[in-house]
Order: C-alpha cells, then sequence, then structure tokens
C-alpha cells in the first residue's frame, strides 16, 4: 500500500493522462473546435431591450408584474420588439391576426405570468449536426395546445378554435384571420386544401397515409374526410367517433401545424400539378435528383417541424416563434419571426428573445463543459441526472440546475411474451413467474443507485420487495433448482433469461446489471448483452429479443404507449395490421388492447378513466415491469430567464413554452 | 555450468572473490552457449530485471485473480456506492497500535443543496483485515469450487475498498483484478497469432522469393500504409453486435493480429534472405535437408533474439489498442470487465471531479506498457551478446 500524497499525485497524473485521451479521441473524431463565447454579444443585446417602449413590467426591475387574466378581443393596443424598428415592415397590428392567441403554454396554476422584456439571445448547445432537441421542442407550434403538455384542456393554437360534433365524427376548425407565414403571406384554407388534397392524398408523395388520420385511430380504418367550407373554416370527418384527434393534434407524437398548413404558395412552385414537370427539371438537377425526380425535390423542398433546426430550413416560410437564418460548422442562428402570431395580455407581440444561438460541440461532455461554464442559457435535452451534483455546484457561473418531471418513464423492463421459443413462452405467459420476478426487484435500490433518490417506486405495479415469496411461487410453478444451482423450465433445462439491450439512454446499461444481479437471486441464471442501437430495433421488430429495457411514455396518458410492441411483439404486429400479420392475442391482452384503442379515440375526459383502467389491469398482469416512476430531469436555466415554471410540471412542457421566456436586467 | 551461475549470483562479496570470479566468467564465457550469454547480459540490465520481476507478478495476479481479490466483480456493496479508496491503518486513538490491519466504516452524506454524496471515515467502527478469510464463493479457474479468499473481512458486507467503488458499489480493486485477466491475457494471446502469421508469411516470403515474395511484401505495404486507429476501429465495428463476449474477445484478438504480423514479416523476410546465402545452408541444401528443415533447424534459432525482443515490444501495443477500442465503446463490453471497460466507465467530468479513483486502471496500463518497454529494452542490449 502507499501513501496517500502518492496516491494522489499518481490520481493526478492519471488524470492528465485521461484528459489526453479524451482529446485524442475528440481529434480523432473529426472535431472542428468550439466557437467563441459569445457572451459580449448578448449582453449588448439585453442592452437595447431597455429601450422598448410601451412594453409593461421593465419599470419593475428584475421582476415584472404577473399579467392579469384578459379576454383577448380587448386587447387593442399591440407593441413589438424594438429589433423590428426600421425593418420596412408593415405595423405590427396589421402583422397579427385579427385574433392574436394569448399564449397559455403553462397552466397558471404552475405559472405565475410576468410580462417580459424584448431582448436577448438565447444560448443552446447540442452534440447533433443540424438538430437541437432543446430549440426544436421550443420552437414547435401544433395546431392545437394543451397546457403543460398535461392533456387536461385542449385550446386553440394556430388554429383559432375547433367544434367537435355530438357524435365526436366530425370536427370544424376555424383558422386565424389574418394570420400570416414569415415572408408576410396570407395563412388561409387554401393551404390545409393544398396540404391534405395534394400532399396527404397524393400517393406519389405520401405512400402511406397517416394512421392516425383514419376511424378509429388505427390503419385499419377508413381514411378521414376534408371538407373546405370557406377561406377560414374546414372540416374533418370520421366514420366512427374519434374524440382522441384533438389531442393527437395538440400533442402526440410532437406534431406541428405542418400536419394540416403547409405554405401552398411556396411549395406550389415544387409541386407538378402547379408547375409542369419541364419546368422543374433544372431545379431537379440542381438539387442532385435524376430527371423526373419531383417527388424527391419536393420532399426536399418541403420542411416539416422536425426539420425547421437543419440548414435546408433557411427561407422556408414558417409559423413558429423563430425560424433559421443563417447555419455554419458550429453555430445555428435563430431570428425572431415578425409574423409570429402570439401575444401577452399586455398586448406585446411574443417571442421576447430576439434570437437563439445553437452550438454544435463534440459530445454530451462538451455539452457538460460548456453548462457548467455558464455558457448555455437553457438546456434540457442533454442534461442528466447522474451530473447534477457538478451542475449545482457550479451555480455561481451564472445559471440555475432544477429538478423537473421526466415526461417519460425512466426505463421499463420487458420480457417478449411471444417469442418463439415454446418453453419460453410457457414459462413467461405464465402471471407466477412475472409476479416472482417483479417481487425480486428492488426497488429502493434501483432508486437509489441509478437515479439517486430522485424516482419513486410504481404507484399501479406492486412494489414490495419479497424474495421468500418470489421464490416460492417459483417453486409452485416448478422450476426446481437443477445441480448448478439454477432453475430448470418446464422442458428439464436451465431456464435463460438473456438481456439485449441498447444504450439509448445511460441509465439502461447500469439497470440491466443491476437487474440481472437481483434476479440471479432468485436462481435464475441471466445473462445480458449490450449491442448496436440499429441491430437492437432490427431484432425486436424480427420478434428476435427475448427480454430488454427501454422507456415508455406511460407518464403522459394521451401517448397509449404501453410498450405492446416490446413484451407481446406478434400481438402487436396482430393489432396493428388489423389481424393480417402476427398472432391472436389471448382473451386477457385484448382486454387491455380494447381499452387502449378506446382511450385513443375517447375525449379527453372519458379516455383518462380508462387509462386508470389500463393501469389496474396493466398492474394485475404486470405484461411489463413499470417499476418506477416520477423520474426528474435536471433541466438548466440561465439565472436572468424569466417565466420558467416551477419543478413540479414536465421539463419538456416548461422546454415548449419557450417563446414566454425573457431575461430580466 | 550450475556452478558458474551460482557464483555469479553472489555478486560483490568481496575483492579476492570478485577477481577469482572474472578469471572463471572469462572461462565461462568461451564455452558459454548463445543463450546463456544473453542471460548474462539481461541480468546486468537493472531495469529490465525488476520489470521482468513485475510482469511475472502481474501476470501471476492476473490468473489466481479470483483468490487474490476480496470480492467479486459483480458483487454490489448498496451502501457505499462511489466510495472512495480506503486507508489501510495501524493505529486507532482507542487501542493504540496495532499488528493487524483494519480500516474504519464509512458513512455516506449528502449535501442538500447540491445533491453530492461523499463519505466520512466512521472511526467508531472498525473492521480488522484477515488473511484466507471465508467470503464469497467463487471457482477458481471454473473448476476449484472454494471461498477462501487472501485477505478480507470477516463480516459479510463490510467495507474494504482498496480503490474505492464505482457507481453500483462494486469493490474497483477486485474489478482492476478481474480486468487484469481480459487485458493481460489479450497481449499474450494476440501476439501468438501474430507471432504465427509473422513468421510464416515472412518465413515464405523470405525463402521462396519471386512471384510470392513479391505478393507478399505487397500485401504488407498496403497495410503498413493504412493508419492503424480508423483501421482497428472499423474492424472493430465490423464485429457482428449478437457476437457473444467471448466471440468479440476473440475476434478482436484476430483483427490485431491481422494488422500487426507486417513488421514482424518485415524482420523475418530480411534475416531470412541474408540467412540463405549463408554457407550453412548451403551445406545443409547439399547434405539434402529440406526447405522446412533448414527454415526450422538452421534459419530461426539464428535470429530468434530478434523475434523475442519484436514481440515483447509489440505486446504493450496489442494491450494498448484492447484498451482503446474497448474505451471507445468498440471493443468489449460490460458486463466483461477490462481495463479499457472500467476506463469507460470513467470519461465523464463527474468521474473527473467527484470520483477520480476510477482512474485506477488507467495506472495499471501505465504500468504495465512501462513494464513491457523496459522489458523489451534489456532484451534488445542483451540479443546480441557478441557485442
Amino acid at each position: 500500500m502507499k501513501g496517500d500524497a502518492c496516491e494522489k499525485r499518481s490520481t493526478i497524473t492519471i488524470a492528465w493522462v485521461l484528459v489526453l485521451a479524451l482529446a485524442v479521441t475528440t481529434a480523432l473524431a473529426g472535431c472542428s473546435g468550439s466557437p467563441a463565447p459569445q457572451d459580449a454579444e448578448r449582453s449588448a443585446d439585453n442592452g437595447a431591450a431597455g429601450e422598448t417602449e410601451g412594453s409593461k413590467g421593465e419599470d419593475g426591475g428584475d421582476k415584472g408584474e404577473p399579467a392579469p387574466v384578459v379576454d383577448v378581443s380587448t386587447i387593442t393596443e399591440f407593441q413589438q420588439s424594438p429589433s423590428l424598428e426600421g425593418k420596412d415592415l408593415p405595423p405590427v397590428k396589421d402583422r397579427l391576426p385579427e385574433v392574436p392567441k394569448l399564449t397559455n403554454e403553462m397552466p397558471a396554476s404552475m405559472l405565475n405570468y410576468e410580462i417580459g422584456r424584448y431582448g436577448g439571445t438565447l444560448r443552446t448547445v447540442t452534440s447533433v449536426i443540424d438538430w437541437d432537441a432543446d430549440v426544436f421542442v421550443m420552437n414547435n407550434e401544433p395546431l392545437l395546445n394543451t397546457p403543460g403538455i398535461l392533456g387536461e384542456e385542449i385550446t386553440g393554437n394556430v388554429l383559432e378554435g375547433y367544434e367537435m360534433s355530438e357524435d365526436e365524427k366530425v370536427f370544424t376548425f376555424k383558422m386565424r384571420k389574418g394570420l400570416k407565414w414569415s415572408d408576410g403571406e396570407p395563412v388561409t384554407t387554401e393551404d390545409v386544401r393544398f396540404t391534405i388534397e395534394d400532399i396527404l392524398f397524393n400517393k406519389e408523395l405520401t405512400p402511406i397515409f397517416p394512421a392516425y388520420l383514419h376511424s378509429g385511430g388505427k390503419a385499419t380504418g377508413t381514411p378521414m374526410k376534408f371538407e373546405l367550407v370557406d377561406e377560414y373554416t374546414f372540416k374533418i370527418s370520421f366514420g366512427e367517433p374519434y374524440g382522441g384527434l384533438l389531442i393527437g393534434l395538440a400533442i402526440q407524437g410532437w406534431r406541428g401545424y405542418q400536419q394540416f398548413i403547409r405554405p401552398a404558395h411556396y411549395l406550389k412552385k415544387f409541386h407538378v400539378k402547379y408547375t409542369p414537370l419541364e419546368q422543374l427539371e433544372p431545379e431537379i438537377r440542381k438539387a442532385g435528383f435524376k430527371k423526373g425526380e419531383w417527388v424527391n425535390l419536393f420532399n426536399d423542398k418541403d420542411i416539416i417541424n422536425t426539420e425547421l433546426t437543419n440548414k435546408k430550413a433557411i427561407g422556408f416560410p414558417v409559423l413558429t416563434p423563430w425560424m433559421i437564418v443563417k447555419s455554419t460548422q458550429t453555430t445555428a442562428t435563430f431570428e425572431r419571426n415578425p409574423y409570429y402570431f402570439k401575444i401577452d395580455s399586455a398586448g406585446n407581440q411574443l417571442p421576447y428573445i430576439d434570437s437563439i444561438q445553437s452550438t454544435l460541440v463534440q459530445d454530451i461532455e462538451m455539452v457538460t463543459l460548456k453548462t457548467i461554464s455558464g455558457e448555455v442559457d437553457f438546456s434540457r435535452e442533454s442534461a442528466a441526472l447522474v451530473k447534477m451534483p457538478l451542475y449545482r455546484e457550479n451555480e455561481k457561473n451564472g445559471y440555475k440546475a432544477l429538478l423537473a418531471n421526466m415526461h417519460v418513464t425512466p426505463t421499463d423492463i420487458f420480457l417478449n411474451l411471444t417469442h418463439k421459443d415454446e418453453t419460453w413462452r410457457k414459462v413467461t405467459q405464465d402471471v407466477r413467474f412475472r409476479q416472482a420476478l417483479n417481487m425480486a426487484l428492488n426497488r429502493d435500490e434501483i432508486i437509489d443507485a441509478i437515479y439517486y433518490g430522485f424516482a419513486v417506486p410504481s404507484k399501479f405495479q406492486d412494489s414490495a420487495f419479497d424474495l421468500e415469496a418470489a421464490n416460492k411461487l417459483l417453486d409452485d410453478m416448478g422450476m426446481t433448482k437443477g445441480s448448478d444451482g439454477f432453475r430448470v423450465g418446464p422442458d428439464g433445462k436451465k431456464f435463460t433469461i438473456p438481456f439485449e439491450v441498447g444504450a439509448q439512454a445511460p441509465d439502461i446499461v447500469p439497470l440491466t446489471e443491476l437487474v440481472s444481479e437481483m434476479w440471479k437471486q432468485l436462481g435464475l441464471d441471466v445473462t445480458m448483452k449490450v449491442i448496436d442501437s440499429t441491430l437492437w430495433g432490427k431484432r425486436r421488430e424480427a420478434n428476435e429479443l427475448k427480454a430488454t429495457m427501454i422507456w415508455t411514455h406511460t407518464p403522459l396518458w394521451y401517448m397509449s404507449d404501453w410498450g405492446q410492441g416490446y413484451w407481446g411483439t406478434l400481438w402487436e404486429m396482430y393489432h396493428s395490421s388489423g389481424g393480417k400479420k402476427g398472432e391472436k392475442p389471448p382473451a386477457n391482452v385484448q382486454e387491455l388492447y380494447d381499452l387502449i384503442d378506446q382511450a385513443a379515440i375517447a375525449n379527453p375526459t372519458d379516455a383518462q378513466a380508462i387509462i386508470e383502467q389500463v393501469k389496474q389491469k396493466m398492474g394485475e398482469e404486470l405484461f411489463y415491469f413499470v417499476h418506477i416512476g416520477d423520474v426528474k430531469q435536471p433541466l438548466i436555466v440561465n439565472e436572468k430567464l424569466r417565466n420558467i415554471p416551477g419543478e413540479e410540471g414536465f421539463a419538456i412542457a416548461t422546454n415548449f413554452s419557450g417563446e414566454q421566456f425573457f431575461f430580466a436586467d | 555450468m550450475s556452478t558458474v551461475l551460482e557464483k555469479t549470483d553472489k555478486r560483490g562479496i568481496g575483492i579476492s572473490r570478485r577477481s577469482r570470479r572474472r578469471r572463471d566468467e572469462q572461462g565461462a564465457y568461451e564455452v558459454a552457449s548463445q543463450w546463456q550469454l544473453m542471460w548474462w547480459k539481461f541480468r546486468k540490465h537493472k531495469l529490465a530485471m525488476a520489470s521482468a520481476v513485475i510482469l511475472l507478478l502481474m501476470y501471476l495476479t492476473a490468473a489466481f485473480c479470483e483468490f487474490l481479490a476480496p470480492t467479486l466483480p459483480a458483487q454490489r456493496f448498496t451502501e457505499y456506492k462511489n466510495a472512495p479508496p480506503q486507508t489501510v491503518r495501524f493505529y486507532d486513538k482507542e487501542s493504540g497500535f496495532s499488528f493487524r490491519p483494519f480500516v474504519y466504516d464509512m458513512k455516506m452524506e449528502v449535501d442538500t443543496k447540491t445533491f453530492r454524496r461523499t463519505f466520512q471515515a466512521d472511526t467508531s467502527k472498525k473492521y480488522p483485515i484477515h488473511f484466507f478469510v471465508r467470503g464469497e464463493p467463487y471457482k477458481l479457474w471454473g473448476i476449484f469450487k472454494t471461498d477462501i479468499h487472501l485477505f478480507g473481512t470477516k463480516e459479510a458486507g463490510a467495507p474494504l475498498f482498496l480503490m474505492g467503488t464505482d457507481d453500483l458499489g462494486r469493490d474497483l480493486f477486485t474489478r482492476i483484478l478481474y480486468g487484469a485477466r481480459v487485458s493481460l491475457s489479450f497481449g499474450i494471446l494476440g501476439i501468438i497469432l501474430t507471432l504465427v502469421l509473422g513468421l510464416l508469411l515472412g518465413g515464405i516470403s523470405g525463402y521462396l522469393g519471386g512471384v510470392t515474395d513479391t505478393v507478399i511484401q505487397r500485401a504488407i505495404d498496403l497495410l503498413i500504409c493504412l493508419p492503424t486507429i480508423p483501421l482497428w476501429m472499423a474492424l472493430a465495428a465490423a464485429l457482428p453486435r449478437s457476437w457473444s463476449a467471448l466471440d468479440i474477445y476473440m475476434g478482436m484478438i484476430v483483427i490485431f493480429s491481422i494488422i500487426g504480423w507486417t513488421g514482424l514479416a518485415r524482420v523475418v523476410r530480411g534475416k531470412i534472405l541474408s540467412l540463405r546465402e549463408e554457407d550453412f545452408t548451403m551445406a545443409a541444401r547439399l547434405a539434402g535437408a529440406s526447405d522446412i528443415r533448414i527454415i526450422r533447424k538452421h534459419l530461426l534459432p539464428s535470429f530468434a533474439s530478434y523475434i523475442i525482443v519484436n514481440t515483447t515490444l509489440a505486446i504493450p501495443g496489442t494491450i494498448l489498442g484492447e484498451t482503446s477500442l474497448s474505451f471507445l465503446g468498440l471493443g468489449l463490453q460490460a458486463p466483461v470487465v477490462s481495463w479499457g471497460v472500467l476506463l469507460k466507465d470513467a470519461q465523464n467530468l463527474e468521474t473527473l471531479a467527484h470520483h477520480p479513483w476510477l482512474l485506477w486502471p488507467a495506472f495499471f496500463i501505465v504500468l504495465t506498457v512501462l513494464m513491457f518497454n523496459f522489458l523489451g529494452d534489456g532484451l534488445r542490449d542483451a540479443a546480441d551478446p557478441y557485442k
């Protein structure tokens, strides 16, 4: 044994060696250096914002005054960001729709809204080229919205409002009169007609019509019907009641307004119905496609919501609060959209923040390095729970590390009950086996070891840790221990649970290691293998995975994500293909499917009641193990950033409300 | 011969004995074989001798890691996650000095603001360290079932972490010992395959000459041109991920060998080219010896020393290669324990800031590579004893 001093010194040397190794790795992967900090630039922007005329709240200094609840029609005075002055734009009143959207991103119970002040640049950071999840979520604008993404209330967003018929089959949507694209062109039902008739119902552009726009929300139903009423009204109808459509347009799958509204005036230039193919040929050639491939050209020019952080989106007309204007190797710059349709209760056009600067760095560790040195104003996607102490210890650098709720379960445990191995099926389809495994999961240890105490045991599955009872259940099943100490299956051979996981999230591999050890305590043979996530996806689709781990969206009731594709791959295939593929599920699984289907098409109130039944059934049947829940997610915000909800909401909901953020003095 | 060896062992005792020994050595030199001369020369290289001893110890440790480790690599101490290394003590304030070493218990404290967890020694509770204690059962080399560990505490679940623990509360010292088995054996197995390929292809190339020679040499040129790390990465990424851990381990050995044999093959070819023109080769050929016999009996022994040096210097390269690939996540993966896999867990900012002891595997990698380099240095000096 060496002395302490010596030990310390060698540790430091080793630290240097590792730093060097990290540097070499970075260099190898072709990193092109990090850009200069933008501090100076931002503080200059902040200074300019102080001159905002007419906007309330700035005289309050650091704290703006709470916004009174008002009716949007009583607001007649509108203000704009000083950065838009002198830009030769029409007055702000004319740029806003007749009925602007009074922002309501968060429910009043979660956020004490302050009237903000204009100005500033929000700095974000990402480690993926042409993609910044934080900016995407902040910038995304759905057709309808649900405050706090809770699904409790659905209001208009890009659309002014909706009406659902008594029988929940016909939906009448009202558009905002005077709403304009970011290039100043009006948004009308012509954009909707173009999107639905010429894109969605065009077999070349959309070979597979979206499943959720069929009756019953399944691919087997009949497709929706579209009817144009007037310049600002349109109708969508289904053969069966489909109250779930509204939540489907508001939040499910982060669908944007692009589902029904795309800039027809811009895209018609690339559509053969409006522009002859001969005229398109030069453009097709320029874009690098083969002669006649107008479909590829159109898809290249048509920017969907997930592509709005891509440099391709520069110049594309949008309805989002910010639009990308510049993209270099290391940064993407987003500027405010002068025609954005949301206002606050004092008549200020949103967003408050003038621009967003998204910096691309090599990897997650570089993101952390920038974060803890205070060079990031907002970070959610890349913030990891394991780094919380590091974030908190460096808060003096000008940011706050909040702990908000996570919108997905941390990681659930799956056994594929439909794997082709007959012995495996016999064992795993026996509910006693699943109960035994459930009882062998020590929630306290999992929460403490992997989630640092920031999670709670499952609320709808039994969380008692009882090895004795678990062993007894396995004994009752006749799974006796063989000479090697391992339990045997009904075929008399050693029964093995082979975990195969991809490392899609940082907690998956350590959790698999931990759970394997816990199940080994029952005398079961548990093995684990980490495989590439692409291969993992392929093996899952081919029904080759026996046991695995992945997260699900169970905390968001409207996602109808109960991991069906993981614990019953063939049953799910049967269900989604309408009985053409896969295997017919047994009665108890069919019951669960029926409930989930009902919830998907029911209106929100009914749906939530049905989801409670789903949870209860999931608790009894344990088709998969939602062993813990309510995990926390760190949220890094600049300490000057305001209109940040408290810690009780979803972190991603805060992210979603970006147009409401502003920098305090 | 043995007398000579005995005497040379007792060096530096008295002037008269030393001069007598010199006379003996003089005589011995004249009759000693090449290997003997090499051994004498090598022994004078103190650094290389020390390295050889240390390496031998390390390999022995790796071979008996189950017995030497106080616990098992997957054994979790749930109360002690990310615990720092403990100091082994002999002196306690209350009971004074004791010959039996002991460690203090550790208590976890959580900072209420930053949520950081730190450990403080709890002097009220101490765990004496015993030798040959009964602990977790294991199978030595997968054959002999026993539960005796070289050292440990007698209480189950008591902390004894010479190098701290990782985020699941597993003893890092134990994991490093088990990792040594994988990482060190990787070097040896890798070099054996390299040696076979290098000798075979280099030998054929040099001895046959002509078209065969040209083809092999151009293939070598091509392989040497390619930068090794990207090539390793590409090949390692091409290994089917559906393979088991053992398959991947073997696959990686093959990858390192099919790239690493070129240098050796060049040396072998050069040597054979010059040696096959020597008179003794001609004599053997005239006596009717077969090609294989000539290569095996006459040519190979003539440059065996070079091969040994070359090999020794190539082993650390292979070990480093395995470590770097595993570190990058392309090589071996959990639950396999190798030094590279252990380091992969440590490549983040929180480790550097809060749990620096997780970098201990790096120390062992550096030590191993350094020792092999010193050993190679000594062998190179000794390889040509007639100089």
